[in-house]
């Protein structure tokens, strides 16, 4: 799965870390058997709901539920399942709220919030509502996560998700369709490309489909909203912000100035850019049209459509809530959102992505220690996947539809040799935790030893962790 | 001579076409890959930019089929898939990029002619040439590339308005041309053999660019004649006209291994083998190595290091070049750096099998069985700017045994050595280039044990800063077979088959220097 590279939304303001302290990330979660269950259980149910209809419609169908079930259940082997903690409860107690101003909704819904970092919720028809972690760094308030949840809610209510999986069950069944396949398949002269225009227009037909759908999801989602405490313009605010998500806001970072330590000088020769890509000045052709596969409609015309409904249907109202708790707790669930992130990006060993999303969070937030012992701990286990060569597993290469600061992040990494990266993760360390002051940071230190040489140093803080620690995650990687 | 055979595999896959993606690339279904169809595309420095794949999509009609030129850039990231119609007796041949425009190069199975056609950055088509019918030894080059995975580049770039084509052509022997084409293949000019020449002449074109053209040229006397010498032409690349022509011989002969443009200075510098004035290139073994300075105007400097005298200082080697307790040694690359230091890197060989067993079966008539060769470790000699030699140093790898038939050993080593070129018997593979940052890359395959069971690896002699050092990298050991493909500089592309999955992984690995 190529890595999605972030594109970056200002915070609602800068928050310091806590003192001293630093953050600590949750845990992992990799089974549950509540959450398995409930996804097979659902898998389950939807089939025994076709079981009347057509034979093939019914077989297409339940081959997208088992599709459906399978994603989420290597989501949850992935690692990208968040069922419990802090952030669950906050986007839980926002959706309760949904619920309780709307009590004709059924409330079998169920919250899944995913690490990946796309600026994206959706549903699926098994009632799993998923909130991704990337979409609660880009809102400015509870009240905009509560339309985007009154408005996949909606999508449920209304079916949109059973209905689109029917029109395509119904697509691929229908006799004369059956037809044209029985005859491309069998063509002697350009039969594959006929089949492969066949599914292309399947794709094509249920974004349509799916596009349509938005417009009746905002629609239903700001009724559903407006019953709540939430303040209303924060709804078509959401446009605004979703409309301005593929501009790139990253920084473009100071190379020299993050790494140069006056024990290790930085090299301009680590700079050496030849650009994005050797086939920069040929076209870059997408296979398929961009327009023909958006599912959401154009943000601006929702936002007008939003305007028009709320001044018609609900003239003067502009008050309410921004935030369910407070702001700060929302200003809280925002930097943990995006230190998340920056953890799970580690986790699944996108050592590349963890370090640029650790660097971009440390302009907002530059004392937080977290961060910057992400930093130099991937920059220890890049150093370490290149000794064991296997730097082209874990690094990825510049492409053109890339951030540039990204790219030249990436750019720099690959001008460096295996014992200059140790280096640089050495010294960012001793620049920016001095001392261990938690297991994260012990362990980046010792692997940062480790790999840049200093075997001594390394022993001694294995021995540290090792007694601080002796149930710590760490533990395989340091023997 | 047009002995240009790469060793590397090279793959396409049937069905959907692998994405290769920065970083990693993984294809399913991958029913079977065959050693044609992609390769990397290489710039006028002979830098990898990129890389194409071909592949067929569909029978179109009757007389055409459907085919994707898939484009990824040097970071493996997918640029461009162009559809492209053509007739099915259309064979790929090759693809090559200038910076503006793509000239493909096929050939009509039916008709027995060449065909280049040229594509712009949008992949549109410009125009398409064919060529008259081929013949001689053209044709026989173009049936072992449809028959076989021998692979001889025809196309270079020269700058952004054109192309190079070389082809073998028939003179009163065989002889050559080489013409330049601008994007619209419009033929600018045409260089080559004399129709009357009485020899058997084959160019290679060792170096292209804006201003020259540099071919090296084999020429001998007889199909079978081993009495070859070369000549190094130099033709301007704006009118084809020629600048220089340089017989490699003089009271010896010269035989180019590496050669180097310095366009400020208008000068060469070529590198290799040298033998005696009587002696056969190929067949009888070098006096030593040479260096030969050559301006425009055809001034010429020449040293030597011969195996009796400069080379004998630093390590023990017999007149005839064997190395003591080692072999002979093939050189495949010779490379000068900016501060004027010259490396040479080969690899050690060795004869395992005594001729006279050889010739008792030849007396018997009785088959003996084969004759058994060893390679062995690669070889780096340095020379200073004066080309003074100043180390040898071996590499170590695993000695692998060659069966070659019955009476081989009787052969002369420089033929061994050619032979075992041409046939990709040497672990060598590719080198690649940095021009801007003067670095070189010189990857060999290779296999040892550790813990009891075999460990394939890429290893890797890299010229850097004036100095040689060595990497490897080590591959999947549960793979079922493995492709190596040169990449950008400083990096190998390493493709791992898992045939029980159907799966190849691919990736992009950086050598550690």
């Amino acid at each position: 799965m190529i890595a999605q590279v972030l594109l970056f939304a200002a915070a609602s303001g800068t928050v310091s870390a806590q003192s001293g302290q630093p953050y600590q990330p949750l845990p992992f979660l990799t089974e549950s058997e509540s959450f398995s269950g409930l996804v097979t259980e659902r898998y389950e149910s939807s089939k025994s709901e076709v079981a009347a209809l057509d034979k093939r419609v019914r077989s297409h169908m339940e081959g997208t539920f088992g599709s459906i079930q399978e994603i989420y259940l290597s989501y949850l082997e992935e690692g990208a399942c968040m069922l419990n903690g802090p952030i669950y409860s906050h986007v839980f107690d926002i959706l309760e709220e949904v619920f309780k101003a709307n009590p004709e909704l059924r409330h079998d819904k169920t919250l899944l919030i995913s690490r990946f970092p796309e600026f994206n919720a959706f549903v699926t028809n098994n009632g799993v509502v998923t909130v991704f972690l990337g979409l609660l760094t880009a809102l400015e308030s509870d009240a905009q996560l509560a339309f985007i949840l009154c408005h996949e809610i909606a999508h449920l209510e209304m079916k949109h998700a059973d209905a689109r999986i029917r029109a395509q069950a119904e697509r691929v069944a229908d006799k004369q369709f059956r037809k044209e396949v029985r005859t491309a398949s069998r063509q002697t002269y350009g039969g594959r490309i006929r089949l492969m225009e066949l599914a292309r227009e399947i794709g094509f037909e249920a974004a349509r489909h799916q596009r349509y759908k938005e417009s009746e999801a905002d629609s239903l989602g700001l009724e559903y909203f407006m019953k709540t405490r939430f303040y209303s313009p924060d709804a078509v605010r959401n446009m605004e912000i979703l409309d301005s998500i593929d501009f790139d806001r990253s920084t473009m970072l100071n190379l020299e100035q993050i790494f140069h330590h006056d024990s290790y000088p930085f090299s301009k020769d680590w700079l050496y850019y030849a650009g994005a890509s050797s086939m920069a000045s040929v076209e870059y052709n997408m296979r398929f049209s961009i327009d023909s596969l958006k599912t959401h409609p154009d943000c601006l015309e929702r936002k007008e459509m939003l305007e028009r409904i709320l001044s018609s249907r609900f003239p003067g109202r502009s008050d309410g809530l921004r935030f369910i708790r407070s702001e700060q707790d929302f200003i809280k669930l925002n930097r943990m959102a995006n230190l998340e992130i920056a953890e799970s990006y580690y986790r699944w060993k996108n050592y590349d992505l963890s370090m640029y999303y650790a660097l971009q969070l440390l302009e907002q937030y530059p004392d937080e220690k977290y961060l910057h012992t992400m930093v130099g701990l991937n920059m220890a286990q890049l150093c370490a996947a290149y000794q064991r060569r296997e730097l082209g597993k874990v690094l990825g290469y510049t492409s053109m539809d890339q951030p540039e600061s990204f790219n030249r992040m990436l750019a720099f990494l690959h001008e460096l040799r295996s014992r200059e990266m140790g280096e640089l993760a050495y010294w960012y360390l001793e620049k920016h935790v001095p001392e261990p002051i938690d297991e994260r940071s012990t362990f980046a230190k010792a692997l940062a030893a480790k790999v840049s040489g200093r075997t001594g140093e390394f022993d001694s803080l294995k021995k540290v962790y090792l007694k601080n620690y002796p149930n710590g995650e760490f533990i395989e990687e340091l023997n | 001579m047009k002995h240009f055979f790469t060793l590397i595999c090279l793959l396409v896959l049937y069905g959907s076409p692998a994405e290769l993606i920065a970083q990693k690339a993984t294809a399913d279904k991958v029913k079977s890959f065959r050693v044609t169809d992609a390769n990397s595309i290489v710039d006028r420095n002979n830098e990898v930019t990129g890389y194409y794949m071909w592949y067929w999509v569909d029978r179109k009609d009757k007389k055409n089929n459907a085919y994707i030129l898939r484009i990824l850039d040097n970071n493996t990231n997918l640029v461009q898939d162009i559809p492209i119609s053509l007739p099915k007796t259309y064979f790929f041949l090759e693809c090559s990029f200038n910076g503006e425009a793509f000239a493909l190069l096929f050939f009509d199975r039916a008709k027995k002619s060449l065909i280049m056609q040229t594509l712009d950055k949008s992949g549109k088509r410009i125009k398409s040439h064919t060529f008259p019918k081929s013949k001689g030894q053209e044709l026989n080059v173009m049936t072992a590339r449809i028959k076989s995975d021998y692979f001889a580049r025809m196309v270079y770039p020269t700058d952004e308005n054109g192309f190079i084509l070389t082809r073998d052509v028939k003179n009163s022997k065989l002889g050559y041309s080489i013409e330049a084409y601008d994007n619209q293949m419009k033929r600018v000019w045409q260089y080559g053999s004399k129709k009357n020449s009485n020899m058997f002449e084959m160019a290679e074109v060792q170096y292209t660019s804006d201003k020259y053209v540099v071919l090296s040229v084999m020429k001998k006397p007889g199909l079978l004649s081993r009495d070859l010498v070369f000549d190094l032409i130099v033709v301007d690349a704006t009118n084809g006209n020629e600048i220089m022509a340089k017989k490699m011989m003089d009271k010896e002969k010269y035989g180019v291994l590496g050669l180097e443009v310095d366009e400020e200075k208008e000068e060469m510098l070529v590198v290799g083998e040298y033998y005696g004035g009587s002696d056969k290139i190929f067949y009888d073994k070098s006096k030593g190595l040479f260096l030969m300075n050559i301006k425009m105007d055809g001034t010429t400097k020449v040293t030597t290091n011969s195996w009796v005298r400069e080379i004998k200082k630093v390590v023990r080697v017999s007149d005839k070049g064997k190395i003591e307790d080692g072999g002979y040694i093939a050189f495949h690359k010779i490379i000068r750096t900016s501060d004027g230091s010259v490396f040479a890197i080969g690899e050690m060989f060795k004869k395992t099998v005594s001729g006279v067993g050889v010739a008792a079966s030849i007396i018997t008539r009785e088959n003996q069985g084969l004759s058994n060769f060893k390679i062995m470790d690669m070889v780096v000699l340095k020379f200073d700017p004066e080309f003074n030699i100043t180390s040898f140093e071996t590499i170590e790898k695993k000695d692998r045994t060659v069966h070659l038939p019955a009476g081989w050993e009787t052969v002369s080593v420089n033929l061994i050595a050619t032979h075992f070129k041409v046939g990709g018997y040497f672990d060598y593979y590719f080198s690649t280039t940095d021009k801007d940052r003067d670095r070189h890359f010189i990857t060999y395959l290779s296999s040892d044990r550790s813990d009891g069971k075999k460990q394939t690896y890429v290893g890797a002699i890299i010229i850097d800063e004036g100095e040689y050092s060595t990497d490897r990298i080590e591959t999947d050991r549960g793979a079922t077979s493995l492709i190596v493909l040169p990449a950008k500089s400083g990096h190998v592309m390493i493709g791992e088959y898992y045939k029980k999955a159907k799966k190849l992984e691919a990736r992009l690995e950086k050598y550690d220097f």
